[in-house]
Parts: C-alpha cells; structure tokens; sequence
C-alpha cells in the first residue's frame, strides 16, 4: 500500500487553509478526487483550493447541480458524481473532456469512478476525527504516480507554514503524519502512533 | 449534391461542405472549444462564407467515432436534429474509415489507430481497393501494446496512421521497419474526407435512418458504479 499523509485539522478554518496549501502545487490537467461524508469538510476543503487559485466566485457543493465550473488563474471543474449511478452518465457530462481541457479537476467521489480517473492523480479523503470533537477532521492524501508524491511533500510543508501562521489552534499537537495502513471509520488512533515519515 | 460533413469524435472537430465537384467550405478547430460551441457556429460560417444557406444542403454525413464520448454525441445529435429539420438524407460513417481514406494511396496494409485514452486505442485494417478502401477488420478497442503485438505476427508491412499511432509510436516503432508510422496531417479523421466518402453512398441512396443511427461505442459504459461497495469500504 502507499504511503499516505494524514493531516489532522481541528476546525473548518484550518481544512480550508490545508485546501489552499493543496492549490499552490496544483497546474492545469490536475485531478483530485475527494472522497467523504456529508459534513466531513468537503465543500470547505474545496472552498480554500479554490479561492487559493484565484476564484472570486461563491464555491458551494456540486452534490445537486453535479458541475460547477470556476474561473481562477485557472479553469476548476468541481463534480460530484454521487447522484450519478452509471460510467455513462459520468461520461455523459463531458468528464474525459474535462480532463482533456486545461481546467484542474476536483471530482468528488472519485474513488466510485477509478476506471475513469487518470492513471496520475491525488486522492484526498476526509474523516471525521475524534468522537469528542465537533470540529476535528483527518485529511488523508494518497498520492498516485511519482509526481503526487512530490506535490504531497511540497503541500505539507505549505501547510506546515500556513497553519502555524493563521491558526488559532495553539495546542500544540502533532498534526501530520505519514502512514502505510488503510484508514477508516475506526481506525483513527492517536494522531503521533504512526512514525514520523 | 450539396454534403454537410459533421466530425467530432476526435479533439481535432471539423466541417465541411461539398459536393462531387469538391469541398467548398470547411472548418476545423483543435482542442480549445468545447464541441457544442464550436458546431453550429462552424456550420454557420461554412455557409455564409460559401454563400449557402441551409436549403441549399442536400445531404448530411456525420462521423459516428469511435472516439471521444461526448464529442460522439453531440455530433451524431446535431446531424441527426438538421436532417430531420431539413428533411434531408444522412449517412454515418466511421472515424477511422476517414483516417484510412486520408492515406488510400499507400500499397501497405493500412492501419488507423486513434486514442481511446485510459491507455487504450481504438483502430481497424484497411487496404486501399480502387476509388477507395476496405475494410479488413472489425472496429476494435485495446491496449496499444497488445495491438503492436499483432501488427508484430503480421507478415506484410503495415503503415500506422492517426493520433493513436502517433502517442504511441515509441512501442509502434519497436516492430521494427516493416512499420511506417503517418504523419500528424493524417492524425485526425477530418469532415472533408467525410463529404468525400459518403457521396457513393448518397447517390446509392444507401442512407441511414436518423432514428436508428447511433455513434460507435466500443466500450461498455453502461457499467453501474458500484456505490454499496464504496459505502462498505468507508464503514468497514
């Protein structure tokens, strides 16, 4: 399995400053598929990579008007494909020539159309965190192909800089680690039991 | 007989107006617009600049692909809604029957190989016949590195030909000489050909019937997305 860079953020805020750290690395072709529930910070995440990249306009969830097109310093194509329930309505909507355009490509629900998704692409998928917490969210970042695996490196130390200069969050606590074990539902485990990658 | 020649299915969209005394207009726009900003638009230059309106058209001919999806679709629909408003005969024709046509004058076998993405390509064998060419195989979908694979097992030299040869030329060119790879000029199916090609269908009056013409999906994407098994993964 990959290794994959979990990123722990304690508040709406913070998800959005990892999305706009995410941002600076992405060019035109990028595709990112999101992944996680309703409520698990999707929308925010896109709303920082979004404004990050220059675009002015109102980011709101794809989930019922399925594509949103965007102008920033480059075109984003933001879909949702859970209301979709084949590969042909996917493909309906003109998704290889999204990809084919030079627009960055943020697919929510990627993972549900992977035969779809370019060979190269990043998966990001959100949980919520600690039951305790309201506001706590894990991002995880599974980079697929050599050149996600730069960009990953990179949007962690963006993110480190980002985060200790505009978060309230004075805790203290580790917030990324790197993992090679699937994550889920109830494995979430004490952010810091995983070695430092 | 004035043919309206509609072909989208690649990034590289054209077209053309013409006749058996030759094209009169054309159009042809790659990547950038979308297709359905580009078609009726291009139509409309075509025929203003040609001096023609639409009733001066006889026939409409539309590429079926294979190719890209969407682009398939719009260009089968928008050939489809003018016959049927103009009431006009139309014809569809294959993408890389146009491909092959473009490089008939070649003695090799012919083979048009067109990218299909996800690391596949769609192509058929051709030879040239006279006034034209034929056909010597199914339309078909699959790795590239398995087609270089037959053309490998062939005995007789074989001229590769479209954007799909050309992406992938490297793994092409390993066969060894008995390849020939063409040109980028000849990468895309192009609506000229199209008018061209579908003439002695036309005055065959071998047409097809808009209610039943549909572009040429080799690949099953029909396929239901399997939500349980997502649902199962995340609550596992």
């Amino acid at each position: 399995m990959q290794r994959a860079l979990v990123v722990t953020t304690r508040s709406a805020e913070e998800t959005r400053i990892v999305g706009a750290a995410l941002a600076a690395m992405l060019l035109p072709g990028d595709v990112v598929s999101l992944s996680g529930d309703l409520g698990a910070g999707k929308t925010v995440f896109v709303q920082g990579l979004a404004g990050a990249l220059g675009v002015e306009h109102r980011v709101t969830s794809p989930s019922f008007t399925i594509v949103h097109q965007y102008n920033g310093r480059y075109p984003v194509v933001h879909l949702d494909v859970y209301r979709l329930d084949s590969f042909q309505e996917v493909l309906d909507l003109g998704f290889e020539e999204f990809l084919d355009s030079s627009a960055i490509v943020v697919v929510e629900w990627g993972e549900a159309i992977g035969p779809l998704l370019p060979r190269k692409h990043l998966a990001v998928d959100l949980w919520r965190g600690d039951p305790d917490s309201e506001d706590e969210r894990l991002l995880v970042f599974r980079p697929h192909g050599p050149e996600w695996v730069r960009k990953v490196q990179s949007m962690r130390g963006t993110a480190e800089t980002l985060l200790s200069a505009f978060s309230e969050d004075d805790s203290g606590q580790p917030r990324f680690r790197v993992t090679t074990e699937p994550i889920s539902r109830d494995h979430r485990g004490p952010i810091g039991d995983v070695q430092e990658g | 007989m004035l043919v309206l020649g509609i072909e989208t299915s690649t990034p590289q969209a054209s077209v053309a107006i013409g006749s058996e005394q030759g094209l009169v207009a054309s159009a042809m726009v790659s990547r950038g617009a979308s297709y359905n900003e580009f078609l009726l638009p291009a139509i409309e230059f075509c025929l203003k600049e040609a001096s023609l309106g639409y009733r001066n058209l006889g026939a409409v001919a539309v590429s079926l692909g294979p190719g890209l999806f969407s682009g398939m679709r719009v260009g089968v629909a928008t050939a489809k809604a003018l016959a049927q408003t103009l009431s006009l005969p139309m014809v569809g024709l294959a993408s890389l029957d146009l491909v092959a046509y473009d490089v008939r004058y070649s003695s090799k076998t012919i083979c048009a190989v067109l990218d299909a993405r996800r690391r596949e390509v769609f192509y058929a064998f051709y030879r040239a016949s006279p006034g034209g060419i034929q056909r010597m195989s199914s339309y078909r979908v699959e790795k590239p590195g398995q087609l270089a694979i037959g053309i490998a097992s062939r005995p007789e030299e074989v001229l590769l030909v479209g954007n799909g040869a050309l992406l992938y030329r490297e793994m092409f060119e390993e066969i060894g000489s008995v390849v020939e790879i063409g040109t980028m000029n000849h990468a895309f199916p192009n609506a000229g050909a199209l008018v061209e090609l579908s003439l002695p269908r036309l005055f065959r009056e071998d047409f097809d019937s808009p209610y039943e013409l549909k572009p040429l999906y080799l690949r099953e994407s029909a396929r239901p997305i399997q939500w349980e098994r997502i649902r199962e993964r995340r609550s596992a």
